[in-house]
C-alpha cells in the first residue's frame, strides 16, 4: 500500500472544480488527476468538448470557473516558458511545417531550452535524438515533414512533445486520422513513454477499444459532465458505453474490448449456427452485416463465440463454462435448428464438453459446414462441405431468396 | 551548400546593382562608374551619381524590405498567399495619397508623408486588432476587410476628381522606383537596417510559429508579443516602401517563396538573410527591366514584377509546394 506522501508525489496534475468552454461552459465540476507513468484517458464522442479540455489543461484556455495544478502549481502562475519544460501538446489540427526536416521539427522542442538564436548544445542535440529513437523515428531525422505520411508526421510531433522533456504530455486524439498499423504503433508508443519515462500522459480520444487497451484510468464524458470515472476494466462497461454514444444499432462488449454490430432480431431467424472456440465470430459477424437474423448455440460462457453470440445474434444458447452440454441447453438449441432453414457447422474443435454439437449437427437437415469432405466423413457429420466465405454468401443468397 | 547559395546570390546582388548604375537610356560602361565615383564632373557622371544609384539602391533596399515584411506575413498567418499588402497598408497609403493628389488634404510632406501618414493610420488600426484577437485567421480578415474599407473611400475620392489629377494618382498606384533621391534613401537605409536586424533576432520564435500559434505557445512563445512585432514590423516596412515607391506588386510574395525553394529549408535564420538578398536583386533586375525594355518610355515596375511573379506564384500553386 503507498502512502498518502508517495500517492501526492506521483500527482502531476490535477483539477479541482473545472468548468471549461469558449465563451459558454461545455463542461462544468471537471475533477481530474494525472499519475507519473500513468495514462489518462478522456472519452466522449465527437464535440463532448474533450479538445476544449485539453485546451484548458494546456493554459491555452482560461478555465471559466475552477484551477488547474501542475505539480500543485496553479497553473496560470507558471511562467511560459517555464510551463513548457513542464508540459507539452500534441494536437489533431494538421501542421503543415513544409521545408523543416524531421529532425528540425523535433528540435522546434527544444524550445525553452535553446539560446536566443535557436542554437542547439550537446544536451539538446542529445535530447532531440533520444526522442526520435523513442519513438522509432531515427530513419525520419533527415526526410522533409512535407513529404512525410500522417502515421510518420504524428511520431514526429510526439518526439517533439518529448523533446521538451516534460512531466505531462498531453495529447488530442493521437490516433485518429491514422492507419491501423500506425494506430497500434503510436498507441504502443504512449505505453512505452509512460512506462519507460514516467510521464504522465493525457489523452483524448473518442476510440474506446483504444482506451481499453492503453489507458490506466479513464474518465466519460456526456452531456457537459464526467459520468463515469475509473479503471477502464471497470469503467467501461456496456450500459456506460450504450449510455454515452447512444449507439442503438451496435452493441460494446467489455470483454473482448469491441463493438459488434447488431443483427437483425425483428424477423424469424433462418439461420442457426453451430459454432464454439472462437469459430463462429466471424461468421456471425458476416451474417449480422449481411443483415441476416441468426441464432446460434451450443457455446460455452466466456468463449468469444458466445460473447459474440450474445451480442449479436437473435438468440443464442450459452452452457456454463468448462461444462458438459446439458439436456436443457440441448434441447433448447436443437430446437432453434429444426425451426432453421439453415444450419451452419463452423468448423470448432470437438473436445469432451462440445461433443453434444456433433449430436446436434446430426440431428439437423440442410446442414452446411466449413469443415473439409475428409473431416466430415471422419466426424461422421452428414453435411455439404462448402470452402469459402464466397461459398457460404452463395448459400445465403439463395437461402434468401427462397425466403423472399 | 548553403554556403555556396549565399555566395551566389551575393554576387547576384552586386550585379544587379553595377547592371541598375550602368545600363538604361544612357549606357555608361565600369569606366565612367570609376570615374563619377572619382569626381570627375560630366554628364554621364550626374546622372550615375544623382539619378541611377540612388535609384538603384532605393530599389535595392525597397526589394528586400517588401520581401522581408512579405516572408513575415507568410509565416505568421501560415498562408503562402500572404504578401506585404494583405493587412490594408497599401489601400491606407493610397487613400493618404489620394487625399492629397485628388483632394487637396494634408500632404505636409508631399506624396511621401501623405501615403505614409495613410499607412500609419492603418498600421496602429491592424496593432489595436492584433493585440485582441485569439487567433491569425481573425486578423488576417480584419485585415482585409480594412483594405476593403480604405480602397473604398480611394475610389470615392477618384469618383469625384479631376481626370488629370486621377491620371497622376493611378501613376503613383503602379509604384515605382524612379525619383529616388540620395534624401530619401538615407531614410530608407537608416530606417530599413535596424529593422532587418530586429527580424533576424526574431528567428526562433519564427521557426516556433511554423508549426502555428497553439503549438509555439505551448512551447512557450509569447504569442501575443510576436504577433504584434511581426505586425509591427511588416507594416513599417511595406509602409517605408510605398511611401517612396509607391505600390510594388509580388516582389514580397513570390520571393520568400523562391528562397525556401532555393534553400529547401524553413528556418528563418536561413530564410531572412536569403530574401533579403533575392528581394533586393529582384527588384533592381525588374527595375532595369521596366526602363529598358520600351526605353524611352518607362513601364511601371510592378508590371514587371507582375509579369515576373506571377508564374511563380501559378507554378508553386500547381506543384503544390508547401510553404
Amino acid at each position: 500500500m503507498r502512502t498518502e506522501m508517495e500517492v501526492k508525489a506521483n500527482e502531476r496534475m490535477k483539477t479541482a472544480e473545472l468548468s471549461v468552454g469558449y465563451t459558454s461552459e461545455v463542461l462544468r465540476n471537471v475533477f481530474l488527476k494525472a499519475r507519473a507513468g500513468e495514462i489518462l484517458g478522456i472519452l466522449g464522442p465527437n464535440g463532448s468538448g474533450k479538445t476544449t479540455l485539453l485546451k484548458t489543461l494546456a493554459a491555452n484556455l482560461k478555465p471559466l470557473k475552477g484551477v488547474v495544478y501542475v505539480e500543485s502549481r496553479k497553473i496560470h502562475e507558471i511562467k511560459p516558458i517555464e510551463l513548457a519544460k513542464l508540459l507539452s501538446i500534441t494536437l489533431t489540427e494538421r501542421v503543415d511545417a513544409g521545408f523543416l526536416t524531421g529532425f528540425e521539427v523535433v528540435s522546434l522542442g527544444r524550445y525553452p531550452y535553446v539560446d536566443a538564436f535557436g542554437r542547439l548544445n550537446n544536451a539538446d542535440v542529445n535530447a532531440v535524438r533520444e526522442a526520435l529513437k523513442l519513438v522509432n523515428a531515427e530513419n525520419l531525422a533527415n526526410k522533409l515533414f512535407s513529404e512525410m505520411s500522417d502515421g510518420e508526421r504524428q511520431k514526429i510531433m510526439i518526439a517533439r512533445a518529448l523533446a521538451q522533456q516534460p512531466r505531462i504530455m498531453l495529447l488530442d486524439e493521437p490516433t485518429s486520422f491514422l492507419d491501423a498499423k500506425h494506430k497500434v504503433e503510436i498507441m504502443l508508443l504512449l505505453r512505452r513513454i509512460a512506462n519507460e519515462k514516467g510521464i504522465a500522459i493525457v489523452l483524448t480520444t473518442h476510440d474506446i477499444e483504444l482506451a481499453l487497451r492503453v489507458c490506466d484510468r479513464v474518465v466519460m464524458i456526456r452531456n457537459g459532465k464526467i459520468v463515469v470515472e475509473g479503471h477502464p476494466e471497470e469503467a467501461i462497461s456496456e450500459d456506460v458505453v450504450r449510455d454515452v454514444y447512444e449507439i442503438g444499432s451496435a452493441r460494446f462488449d467489455p470483454s473482448i474490448g469491441s463493438f459488434e454490430i447488431t443483427g437483425r432480431k425483428d424477423t424469424d431467424a433462418k439461420v442457426h449456427i453451430v459454432c464454439g472456440g472462437g469459430s463462429g465470430a466471424n461468421v456471425m459477424r458476416l451474417l449480422a452485416k449481411k443483415g441476416v437474423p441468426f441464432t446460434a448455440g451450443v457455446v460455452h460462457e466466456g468463449d468469444v463465440d458466445c460473447c459474440v453470440a450474445r451480442l449479436i445474434a437473435a438468440k443464442a444458447v450459452c452452457e456454463e463454462p468448462y461444462t458438459e452440454i446439458g439436456e436443457r441447453a440441448f434441447e433448447r438449441a436443437l430446437k432453434l435448428a429444426k425451426i432453421s432453414d439453415l444450419v451452419i457447422d463452423t468448423g470448432f474443435i470437438v473436445g469432451s464438453i462440445n461433443r453434444r454439437n456433433l449430436e446436434l449437427l446430426n440431428s439437423s437437415s440442410n446442414v452446411i459446414s466449413l469443415r473439409s469432405k475428409d473431416e466430415l466423413r471422419k466426424l461422421g457429420i452428414d453435411a455439404k462441405s462448402i470452402g469459402s466465405v464466397g461459398q457460404l454468401l452463395k448459400e445465403l443468397d439463395s437461402l434468401l431468396l427462397e425466403g423472399s | 551548400m548553403r554556403a555556396i547559395f549565399f555566395a551566389l546570390l551575393s554576387f547576384i546582388a552586386i550585379l544587379s546593382i553595377l547592371s541598375g548604375i550602368l545600363i538604361g537610356s544612357v549606357n555608361a560602361g565600369i569606366g565612367d562608374l570609376m570615374d563619377s565615383l572619382h569626381g570627375k564632373e560630366n554628364m554621364k557622371g550626374y546622372i550615375i551619381l544623382n539619378v541611377r544609384m540612388p535609384r538603384t539602391l532605393g530599389a535595392f533596399f525597397g526589394g528586400a524590405a517588401l520581401a522581408v515584411s512579405g516572408l513575415l506575413l507568410q509565416t505568421y498567418f501560415r498562408n503562402p498567399l500572404a504578401g506585404p499588402y494583405v493587412l490594408g497598408i497599401s489601400s491606407a497609403a493610397a487613400f493618404g495619397v489620394a487625399l492629397y493628389v485628388l483632394a487637396g488634404i494634408g500632404g505636409g510632406y508631399g506624396i511621401v508623408g501623405s501615403a505614409f501618414a495613410g499607412s500609419a493610420i492603418a498600421t496602429i488600426l491592424i496593432l489595436y486588432i492584433a493585440a485582441r484577437v485569439r487567433s491569425a485567421v481573425t486578423l488576417l480578415i480584419a485585415g482585409l476587410m480594412l483594405g476593403y474599407v480604405f480602397s473604398a473611400f480611394e475610389r470615392i475620392l477618384i469618383t469625384l476628381a479631376e481626370s488629370e489629377r486621377v491620371h497622376e494618382f493611378v501613376l503613383w498606384t503602379f509604384g515605382s522606383f524612379s525619383g529616388t533621391t540620395w534624401n530619401d534613401l538615407r531614410a530608407i537605409v537608416t530606417l530599413s537596417i535596424p529593422v532587418f536586424v530586429l527580424t533576424f533576432l526574431l528567428s526562433k520564435p519564427l521557426n516556433a510559429m511554423l508549426l502555428g500559434e497553439d503549438y509555439a505557445r505551448s512551447m512557450g512563445v509569447d504569442i501575443r508579443v510576436v504577433r504584434v512585432t511581426v505586425v509591427a514590423v511588416s507594416s513599417f516596412l511595406a509602409s517605408l516602401v510605398t511611401a517612396f515607391s509607391g505600390v510594388v506588386a509580388f516582389i514580397g510574395l513570390a520571393t520568400p517563396h523562391i528562397a525556401r525553394l532555393l534553400f529547401r529549408t524553413s528556418d528563418h535564420r536561413i530564410l531572412i538573410p536569403a530574401t533579403i538578398l533575392l528581394g533586393a536583386s529582384i527588384a533592381v533586375l525588374c527595375d532595369v527591366v521596366a526602363r529598358t525594355l520600351l526605353s524611352p518610355v518607362e513601364l511601371p515596375v510592378s508590371v514587371i514584377t507582375s509579369i515576373f511573379g506571377a508564374p511563380i506564384v501559378i507554378f508553386l500553386v500547381l506543384k503544390r509546394k508547401k510553404v
